[in-house]
């Protein structure tokens, strides 16, 4: 990574502290003053988890992921609950813990550093003032709701190698009831073709019950027409957390049958499945 | 938190027809999956085959003997998903 390249995007970012537009929202609060925005975070970042994994994408793994707190979505079914809502959660991010955490996660084999949520675009800012004092910055990958403007996935050009990319809805209504946002697909999609050439793109999509007209078609169709080449995971390991467990369509499971279905019909449409 | 993270467990959920759901799996954990076997799903298998045998690389750092061989690993067979 050129380290010219950090310090520049690390400057430019700061000024989404003054005004935010990183995410959709485009709500122009002043974090910096402690008025927070629809993610509810200020300046600080916080980390409430961190650990290396063995569970992403086979080129990925071991990846050493960094959870952070907050999120710009609001998904009834979000694994990570409150965790994932809470900015104040965690420990905050200082170039000190994360050089520390970066070489343990050096000894447990990592290859590269995952930066999640929440959601981290709305932590640019804190994120890469923090990796510009690392020496040695492993590899980045960025796993992201793809919810950001297109200017703070510009911050990202030169320093992710690779992209993860949570493709959750394939409608708007869904994204509206379940998520709370606004212009989801035409933002999402906007941002996919914004970034596939800057490095390695992995679309995932978490199989939703009762969403497979409406959410997987729309998606798998969108995938095949506009990045037939693009690494498709579709993961079937859905659970009813959060607020889905009450939720009249979101408190099942995928069945092995429904997830197979699924699979075939991707291939069916010449994705390639990780 | 310490930089050292000890306190995240690797959770897993068992569905009534037997899936087994994984998150945040450690080395370890995938290791001992890898040793049920399923006849369909290559994805565990597809991890643990991954670039250099870093898994194994990490296992072997600590502990005095590696659990798996890595020269004998079918990094084509199907292991439990």
């Amino acid at each position: 990574m050129n380290q010219l390249v950090l310090t520049h995007h690390s400057e430019h970012a700061q000024r989404h502290l003054k005004c935010c537009h990183l995410c959709e929202h485009h709500c122009g609060n002043d974090r910096s003053n402690g008025v927070r925005g629809k993610c509810h975070a200020t300046d600080e970042v916080r980390v409430f988890r961190h650990r290396v994994e063995w569970g992403e994408e086979p080129e990925l793994v071991p990846s050493h992921l960094f959870y952070t707190s907050g999120c710009d979505l609001r998904c009834k079914f979000c694994i990570a609950e409150e965790n994932a809502f809470n900015p104040r959660i965690g420990t905050p991010l200082t170039s000190e813990f994360l050089q520390t955490a970066i070489a343990w996660g050096r000894t447990q084999g990592a290859k590269n550093l995952q930066w999640v949520g929440g959601e981290p675009t709305i932590h640019l800012p804190g994120i890469l003032k923090a990796m510009r004092e690392i020496v040695d910055l492993p590899d980045i990958v960025w796993k992201s709701d793809f919810y950001a403007t297109t200017d703070a996935l510009d911050l990202l050009n030169g320093i992710a190698k690779y992209y993860v990319a949570d493709f959750k809805f394939g409608n708007n209504r869904c994204a509206s009831e379940i998520a709370g946002v606004p212009r989801y697909v035409e933002t999402v999609t906007r941002n996919l073709k914004h970034v596939q050439a800057r490095g390695t793109l992995i679309v995932r999509h978490l199989l939703l019950p009762s969403h497979f007209d409406c959410c997987f078609l729309p998606l798998v169709d969108w995938i095949s027409e506009n990045l037939p080449d693009v690494r498709f995971s579709l993961r079937d390991g859905y659970l009813p957390k959060w607020q889905a467990k009450h939720h009249p369509l979101l408190h099942g499971f995928i069945t092995k049958k429904e997830a197979a279905a699924a699979k075939d019909l991707a291939r069916s449409r010449g994705l390639r499945l990780v | 938190m310490d930089a050292e993270e000890e306190t995240s467990v690797t959770e897993l959920e068992i569905m009534p027809d037997g899936r087994i759901f994984v998150f945040g799996a450690s080395g370890q954990v995938l290791e001992i999956l890898s040793l049920l076997q399923s006849p369909t799903d290559p994805t565990v298998a597809s991890r643990l085959c991954g670039e250099s045998h870093s898994l194994l690389d990490a296992i072997s750092r600590s502990h005095p003997k590696p659990p798996t061989d890595p020269e004998k690993r079918d990094c084509n067979s199907d292991i439990l998903g």
